[in-house]
């Protein structure tokens, strides 16, 4: 077992380098660098541009070097520990991550909470009352769940929500408590306006969630020894509780792997839209004008969190299943 | 495994019931269950992390002093009349440079929370922070009052939104009227042939620390700002003339010299308007800078701090600390940066030394602070705008009026415009230094030009792709004085004539035709033309091309239209790559002579003709050798920086223009009505704010006289 778990980190390796060698090149894929980006965008807003000042900041973040020397010097400084400066913000990588990974997390659980409570009762419902109108219902909104983009629904709902009370719901505080210092009337107007955040995030989940639980719960009322178990008078709550429903619960918990990198970047265009001040705006930002730095890092350790997260499902299921533990 | 989750619902099964009747029981008990831990699972969620909690404590240090602006004089709204709406009342508002000029003033007052403070000793009294003539501000409406704060919006992509703007106090300023005033400079004068330009700056005014600021925070930005190689490798534009670095001289403590080797009367307006000399010689305070200066510092200390911060070299760090956006570099502007971007809401509070004060005496600014509320994505924004939760928001853009004049009431906003720039869209730009013999002949004659832009409808165009706010003309400056943008030069070669098209194309030679009607070369091959249109600015360029690609149809030019995202067409465009090319531009504008612009004077980076650009800066070494009309720009624009006369000044334009609009080195579609392009919104409870703005940028309009009216 030891040495499955040390094979596993060793393989992490080779495999992060790979990450950062392919995150390198698609960052620095579109042509043009930082300051093309930013001239763009002076350029759209009206502002005259001194082809002379553009130069002088492009020498000194040192845009100038090949892609290779910026690629070294990035791997370098990571190795040690450094992220590196934001381009955009002037700020190290790491502070700026750090300051918003607290409301990603949050953000994050409380959607999760949301989708899991949600979406396994009424996979449960919905496998075993099969076919009945609720369980049609469910259907329905499971795939328009779905098939909706986050950020529509985002929009959609923050629409309704202006329409029906007046208020926009975009970010996660009332104007009274934007900038309040931190008491208990704040943190129930932060509850007031996470809900909003985590059911836009949680609902895709939630109905790919209530599919899996439902199809998997199906599969498993149909086995033999279910019949078996009611024939011999077990009662039917025992029943699905003891056996089918832990067994269909087993693809839920297995998704760790992706669990993880979600927890810090989920969703990103929604985020976007309800003005949350999590890492993914900062991302998009960071890509849109081509902040190497940060752009990077943020690629870095969602991929670290997905490696971490896949050696974390993989010693689950080892633990559970010897036959993989010799597997690699 | 399950154990926990067992538990909840196994208590809730009715024992021996029908599988599935008993889970129908279940659901509505099980769905309650499930919010209500989402709920609490919300709710233990933000409180459990510590660090939340501090992060958005730090991004909150000053709320508690909002509170006490509630002890204001004045209770309730100065004004009681409607807001006057986008441009129905001339510009009121006065700047006096002096007390006296402004009729004198008697005694000087000061906000409440500074009051509180000066009577806890921890201020001195408001006629010791002033100085010794503080700039007067006539009110746009009315002498306002202390208090409130001001919710604007920032995107998400941007460090600071007006604020950047906001945030530099120059040695001189336009006016809201539009005149060159005395700002952080009380006076100026030239020698005779404006050559040496002496600066006399305002006496006793102060650092928002309360350092004194003289002409060595001046002679700082110079000689180790300006003329460190290591830190500026290439100096702005604007500040070398005739081809040779202006000299900065130091005569006392309050008075600076600028030499220039060529007359340069135009630089006064620069210093209040564009680029480097605008921002730096008022934002670079020495006493804190030098900390972070080789010249002035220990090494050690240095590379201390530079590790600290993970930077690179002394360069980025010195950078870091003398950002606009650094809270702990001292300001001379009406508002100080109390939070580091990006926050979910970015606050400025007022400057306790800041220098100007309005007619009665009263110190600026009125409004205590200023949120920049952070909003990524542009609907939401605009969600913000209508539901009136904001209340000073510029640039909407044409697009979203409708929507906006629909829910101006129940918003309680009023519109404000900014005779800004205008925008060009669509902009045809052609490869003059082309490999293909063919089209290089075709491009450089500018009948060819001619015949393709009358060959094109404009009327069709707003007509299909704009919904209104903007008119069919070549890339135009300003409307209005001084350079009338409207003017019916910048309509030359815009009417729709495709039989004067077709007539010029068959006389410069392009008589044969293929079989599909379409004209052949000069020398008899295929002719094609391939148009590159940005996806970047503006989105709608391909939709232009491809009308365009049509009307040039009709009149026997083949063309075809490949969309490319804006990275990449810059990049093309850039290294000579594209054929033909399109996207926006601008012709400059603003009250400010347009001369850094690179269209107008076919600067480095010129739009049009990169390579013609780069053979005037390196003096023929790189780039290609331009026509005549095109080095006739460079001599314009040395004659026109150094013309003292305003009248010469414009006449000299106006040829600038008509060599332009003779030549159409680029192929204008349509030009934005900056009332639209620019239109900003200004919520009721905002007053003293012009009707009409003469910058987009709005700094002219003194935003320290704003007043929340409630």
């Amino acid at each position: 077992m030891l040495s499955f778990i040390l094979r596993r980190i060793l393989l992490m390796i080779p495999t992060l380098l790979v990450v950062s060698v392919i995150s390198f090149i698609i960052i620095e894929a579109p042509p043009g660098d930082f300051m093309d980006a930013y001239v763009d965008q002076l350029l759209q807003q009206q502002e005259a541009i001194d082809p002379a000042e553009i130069d002088s900041l492009r020498l000194r973040y040192g845009l100038d070097a090949p892609s290779y020397v910026r690629y070294f010097r990035w791997l370098g400084n990571i190795l040690q520990g450094d992220l590196g400066r934001s381009l955009e913000w002037n700020q190290p990588v790491a502070k700026l991550i750090t300051a918003r990974l607290p409301w990603s997390l949050a953000i994050s659980v409380a959607s999760f909470i949301f989708a899991y409570a949600l979406a396994i009762p009424i996979g449960l419902y919905s496998a075993t009352r099969q076919y009945s109108i609720g369980d049609y219902i469910f259907t329905l909104i499971g795939f328009i769940g779905l098939a909706t983009p986050n950020f529509l629904l985002a929009l959609l709902i923050l629409w309704y929500y202006f329409v029906a009370t007046g208020n926009v719901a975009v970010g996660l505080f009332s104007e009274e408590y934007l900038v309040a210092p931190w008491s208990f009337a704040r943190v129930i107007d932060l509850l007031k306006h996470l809900w909003l955040p985590a059911v836009v995030v949680g609902t895709a989940g939630t109905a790919g969630l209530i599919r899996v639980m439902r199809a998997n719960l199906l599969d498993e009322l149909e086995r033999p020894y279910v019949m078996v178990a009611r024939s011999k008078g077990l009662s039917e709550g025992k029943l699905l509780f003891k056996y089918p429903f832990r067994i269909a619960m087993n693809p839920v918990a297995s998704t760790i792997g992706w669990t993880l990198p979600t927890l810090v970047n989920g969703e990103l265009l929604a985020s976007l839209v309800l003005g949350l001040p999590t890492i993914a705006p900062l991302f998009v930002g960071a890509l849109l004008s081509q902040d190497m730095f940060l752009a990077g890092s943020v690629v870095m350790i969602l991929s670290s969190l997905t490696l971490v997260g896949t050696l974390f499902s993989d010693i689950v299921l080892a633990w559970l299943d010897p036959r993989i533990r010799g597997a690699i | 495994m399950y154990s926990r989750k067992l538990s909840i619902h196994r208590g809730g099964t009715a024992r021996g019931a029908r599988l599935a009747r008993s889970v129908s029981k279940l659901v509505p008990l099980l769905i309650i269950l499930s919010l209500l831990l989402a709920a609490c699972g919300s709710a233990d969620a933000p409180a459990a992390s510590d660090d939340a909690e501090t992060a958005a404590e730090e991004a909150a240090p000053a709320a508690e002093e909002s509170s006490s602006s509630e002890a204001a004089t004045i209770t309730g709204p100065v004004l009681t009349d409607p807001p006057a709406g986008a441009g129905e009342r001339e510009v009121q508002s006065e700047v006096y440079n002096t007390p006296a000029d402004a009729g004198g003033i008697d005694s000087y007052q000061e906000a409440p929370m500074l009051a509180d403070m000066v009577a806890s000793g921890d201020l001195p009294p408001v006629a010791e922070r002033l100085p010794i003539n503080p700039i007067v501000i006539k009110p746009e409406e009315a002498v306002g009052k202390y208090g409130g704060a001001l919710r604007k919006t920032v995107s998400g992509q941007r460090s600071m939104g007006e604020m950047g703007w906001w945030v530099i106090e120059p040695l001189t300023l336009h006016s809201p009227k539009g005149v060159i005033v005395p700002n952080v400079a009380e006076g100026w004068s030239w020698n005779d042939d404006h050559t040496q330009l002496t600066l006399n700056l305002r006496k006793g005014i102060k650092w928002s620390d309360g350092e004194p600021f003289t002409a060595n925070d001046v002679l700082f930005w110079w000689e180790d700002v300006i003329l460190n190689e290591e830190l500026t490798p290439s100096p702005p534009t604007l500040l070398s003339r005739g081809g040779e670095m202006a000299e900065l001289a130091m005569i006392d403590d309050f008075t600076v010299q600028f030499s220039f080797s060529k007359p340069y009367a135009l630089f006064p307006t620069y210093l209040g308007s564009w680029g480097g000399p605008r921002s730096g010689p008022t934002t670079s305070p020495k006493h804190y800078l030098t900390q972070f200066h080789p010249d002035y510092a220990d090494n050690a200390d240095i590379e201390g701090m530079m590790s600290e911060g993970s930077f690179d070299n002394w360069m980025d760090l010195f950078g870091q600390k003398n950002a606009s956006i650094n809270t702990d570099k001292p300001t001379l502007a009406a508002w100080i940066p109390t939070t580091v971007p990006p926050t979910q809401v970015e606050v400025y509070t007022r400057n306790p030394y800041f220098w100007k004060v309005d007619t009665a005496g009263n110190q600026l600014p009125y409004i205590d602070e200023i949120h920049e509320i952070r909003v990524a994505d542009a609907e939401a924004a605009l969600l913000k705008v209508i539901a009136g939760e904001l209340d000073f928001v510029r640039g909407l853009g044409t697009a979203n009026i409708p929507i906006l004049s629909e829910n101006r009431e129940s918003g309680n906003f009023r519109f404000a415009y900014a005779n800004w720039m205008p925008n060009a869209y669509g902009n045809i730009m052609f490869n003059y230094t082309t490999e293909d013999e063919a089209k290089h002949q075709l491009y450089n004659d500018k009948n060819f030009r001619h015949a393709l832009s009358v060959a094109i409808n404009r009327d069709e165009i707003i007509k299909l792709i704009y919904k209104g706010g903007v008119f069919a003309s070549q890339i135009a400056p300003l409307r209005g004085p001084p350079y009338h943008g409207e003017d019916e030069l910048f309509q030359s070669w815009t009417q729709h004539d495709p039989d004067m098209a077709n007539q010029i194309l068959d006389d410069i030679g392009l008589t044969e035709r293929d079989a599909d009607g379409f004209r052949l070369g000069p020398t008899g091959e295929e002719l094609l033309l391939i148009i590159s249109a940005t996806t970047a600015w503006p989105s709608e360029t391909p939709d232009l091309m491809e009308l365009v690609k049509g009307y040039w149809a009709e009149v026997g030019i083949n063309a075809t239209v490949t969309p490319e995202a804006g990275p990449l067409w810059g990049t093309r465009h850039y290294n000579g790559e594209h054929d033909v090319s399109a996207r926006g531009g601008h012709f400059g504008g603003g009250p400010v002579h347009p001369t850094l612009n690179s269209n107008t004077f076919a600067m480095r980076g010129w739009q049009w003709a990169p390579d013609w650009a780069s053979w005037l800066d390196t003096d023929g070494e790189q780039g290609a050798e331009p026509p005549e009309d095109v080095k006739r720009l460079r001599v314009l624009r040395d004659q026109i920086l150094g013309e003292p006369d305003e009248d010469t000044r414009n006449a000299l334009m106006r040829e600038v223009f008509e060599i332009h609009m003779d030549n159409i080195w680029s192929i204008g579609l349509v030009v934005d009505d900056p009332k639209f392009g620019q239109l900003t919104h200004v919520n009721n409870r905002l007053r003293n704010v012009v009707t009409w703005s003469i910058s987009g940028e709005w700094t002219p309009t003194v935003p320290a006289q704003w007043f929340i009216n409630e």
